[in-house]
C-alpha cells in the first residue's frame, strides 16, 4: 500500500475515533454545512475546538453557536513537503471577530497576513472539512 | 532567589557524547554506550558506582527506549532505579533535570541522564507525522507548527528571511569545526536564502536535520567530586515551564515566541541569582532558523523584536557579545530528539572546562553557560545554567 493511503485512512480513522462526542458532533453539523461550536452560557467564553463543557469555568450550560464564516488571516505557512497532503498544502489561523483565531486549511493564490478569507466546507475521502478560501478583492 | 534545595551540593562529573548523524550502522544501545563510555572514563568512576539513571527517548521503537529496561540492558546496570522520561523535543535536559533533583535531595550521590535517540531507520521523513486532535494539528509537521509564528514574527518587525539564512551559516560555520557534528560543511548564505522550501519561510537550510544520536552527563555530589579530584562543573539553576500546546486561540497570545522558554529561564536566572547579561554563552533549541531568534529574545539576550538584530551584527558568534550554538547547535550538530539536551549539558561543560577545539571555544568572562532546550508548538521549554567553581 502506498504511504499516502496508509496516511490518509489513519486521518480518518483519527476523526472516528478521537472520542469525544463534541468533535464528533462537529462533524456532523460540517456534514449539513454548518460551522458551529461551542459556548458557554454562564461566562460567554467560546470554545473551540468545540467541548461538553466550557473549560473557562467548567461549567456543562453550553450552546452550540454558528461561527461567523468570514475572517482574516493572522498566519499562514505553504508546507511543500507535508508528505500527507498534496502541493499546495497552505494552513493558517484566520481570524474571526467575536470568536478568536481558528487553525485551518488555506486556498487561494499569493496569501498574505490580513487577506480576507470566507469558509467553505469540503469533501475528502467521505468526510467533510472546513477551509477557508481567499475572497475576491 | 527562589529555592535552590541543596543544588550546591550538586556538581557534573562527567559528560559523553556519540558522534551525530546517520548511524545506520549502530543500533539504539550501541549508540548509548558509545556515549556512556567516553562519560564513564571523563568522571573516572566505574559503572557500579551509578546509584540511579534518567534515560530520555521521545520515540520509542527500534531496538529500544519504552523503559528503564533499555538503558539496563544497553550499559549493563541492574538492580538499580532506572526511570525513562519524555517531554518532547525537551526530554533530554528533562532527563538531566531529574537526576540532578535526585542528587539534590540527598538519595543518591552519583546519579546517570543519558538521551538517546535512533530516527534515521523509520519510515517516510522520520518522524511521525504531528496527529493530535483533528482539529488542533497545528501544521501536521514539525517545520509547519514553527512556520507559523514566524511568519506572524516577520509581518510584524517587517523582516526577511536573510536573517534566518544569516542563522543557518553561523551554525554551520560552527558545526563545520566540530568533529562529532552531523554536518560538517559551511554554506553561504545565498545557498541558504536559494534552496528548496519546506514551509514557507523554512527552506531546507532553515530545519534542523533528522539524526541518531546520544548523550549523557554523570551527575554527583560536590563532594564526591572532590575526592575524585575532579574539575566539575557547577549546576546554577534549571527551570522548566509547560505551557499551552494550543495557544493560538487565546485573545491575547501574539505568535511571536515563546513564553515557555520565557518562564524557564525566569525560574533559572532566578535560582541561579543572575541576570542574562552574566552569561558567556548558550546553547539554545535552534530546530529551525527563526525559532533561535526567537529564543534570544525569550531567553532575555534581546528585547521582544531586537533578536534578529543579534545575529545581523555578530553578536552571536563564536567571538561575538553572546556566543550562541558554538556547537553547531541542532541546526548543523542535529538533532536526535531525546539526545539534544544532554548535548547540550555536555557542549556547555566542556566550553566551561575549556575542551572544545581551539577555534570553537568561547570566551569565558563570569564562567557561566546556558543551556535551552524547547519541545512540542513551543509548550514545553527547559532552561539549565552551569557554572565554574
Amino acid at each position: 500500500m502506498d504511504i499516502r493511503e496508509i496516511i490518509s485512512r489513519a486521518s480518518k480513522e483519527g476523526i472516528k475515533y478521537y472520542g469525544d462526542s463534541a468533535t464528533l458532533k462537529f462533524y456532523d453539523f460540517l456534514k449539513e454545512r454548518k460551522f458551529m461550536t461551542t459556548k458557554c452560557k454562564d461566562c460567554s467564553n467560546i470554545d473551540f475546538p468545540p467541548r461538553n463543557f466550557c473549560t473557562n469555568c467548567f461549567s456543562e450550560n453550553i450552546e452550540w453557536i454558528e461561527i461567523p464564516k468570514r475572517g482574516k488571516v493572522y498566519a499562514f505557512t505553504n508546507q511543500k513537503r507535508a508528505l500527507r497532503f498534496v502541493y499546495p498544502d497552505i494552513i493558517g489561523f484566520v481570524e474571526i471577530e467575536g470568536v478568536g483565531r481558528i487553525l485551518t486549511k488555506l486556498e487561494g493564490e499569493d496569501i498574505k497576513i490580513g487577506d480576507e478569507v470566507e469558509c467553505d466546507f469540503q469533501e475528502v475521502d467521505g468526510i467533510t472539512l472546513h477551509i477557508f478560501r481567499k475572497m475576491k478583492s | 532567589m527562589s529555592k535552590r534545595g541543596r543544588l550546591d551540593d550538586v556538581v557534573v562529573i562527567g559528560v559523553g557524547c556519540s558522534k551525530f548523524g546517520e548511524r545506520y550502522d549502530k543500533s539504539y544501545e550501541d549508540l548509548a554506550v558509545e556515549a556512556f563510555e567516553e562519560c564513564l572514563k571523563d568522571a573516572g568512576i566505574s559503572r557500579e558506582d551509578i546509584e540511579a539513571a534518567w534515560l530520555g527517548t521521545f520515540f520509542p521503537g527500534f531496538g529500544g527506549g519504552m523503559a528503564g529496561s533499555s538503558l539496563a540492558d544497553a550499559i549493563k546496570i541492574y538492580g538499580k532505579p532506572i526511570t525513562r522520561v519524555e517531554n518532547y523535543c525537551a526530554t533530554g535536559m528533562e532527563a538531566f533535570r531529574n537526576a540532578v533533583f535526585a542528587v539534590a535531595a540527598g538519595v543518591y550521590d552519583i546519579a546517570l541522564a543519558l538521551g538517546v535517540e535512533k530516527l534515521k531507520d523509520r519510515q517516510s521523513r522520520g518522524l511521525p507525522r504531528i496527529d493530535w486532535h483533528p482539529l488542533l494539528i497545528k501544521g501536521n509537521t514539525a517545520p509547519g507548527v514553527f512556520a507559523l509564528p514566524a511568519v506572524r514574527y516577520m509581518h510584524k518587525y517587517g523582516i526577511d528571511r536573510k536573517p534566518l539564512a544569516r542563522v543557518a551559516v553561523k551554525n554551520h560555520r560552527n558545526g563545520a569545526k566540530n568533529p562529532k557534528a552531523h554536518f560538517q560543511k559551511t554554506i553561504t548564505e545565498e545557498d541558504a536564502l536559494s534552496a528548496p522550501m519546506v514551509a514557507y519561510p523554512f527552506g531546507l537550510f532553515d530545519c534542523c536535520p533528522v539524526t541518531d544520536g546520544a548523550a549523557c552527563a554523570l551527575i554527583a555530589r560536590k563532594e564526591v567530586a572532590r575526592e575524585l579530584k575532579k574539575d566539575y562543573i557547577k549546576i546554577l539553576g534549571i527551570g522548566l515551564a509547560v505551557t499551552s500546546a494550543r495557544p493560538q486561540f487565546k485573545p491575547d497570545f501574539e505568535y511571536i515566541g515563546f513564553p515557555a522558554t520565557h518562564l524557564a529561564a525566569e525560574q533559572a536566572y532566578s535560582m541561579a541569582g543572575i541576570k542574562p547579561d552574566d552569561v558567556d554563552f548558550a546553547e539554545v533549541h535552534d530546530c529551525f532558523t527563526w525559532t533561535e531568534i526567537s529564543n534570544y529574545e525569550d531567553l532575555g539576550f534581546a528585547e521582544k523584536g531586537q533578536g534578529w538584530k543579534l545575529i545581523m551584527e555578530g553578536e552571536t558568534e563564536i567571538g561575538g557579545r553572546i556566543p550562541v550554538n558554538p556547537s553547531g547547535g541542532l541546526k548543523s550538530f542535529g538533532h536526535p530528539i531525546g539526545a539534544s539536551g544532554l548535548r547540550m549539558i555536555y557542549e556547555v561543560v566542556n566550553q566551561l572546562r575549556g575542551r572544545v577545539e581551539k577555534e570553537r571555544q568561547v570566551k569565558i568572562r563570569n564562567g557561566i553557560g546556558l543551556a535551552h532546550n524547547l519541545g512540542g508548538p513551543g509548550s514545553v521549554a527547559c532552561v539549565t545554567i552551569l557554572g565554574t567553581e
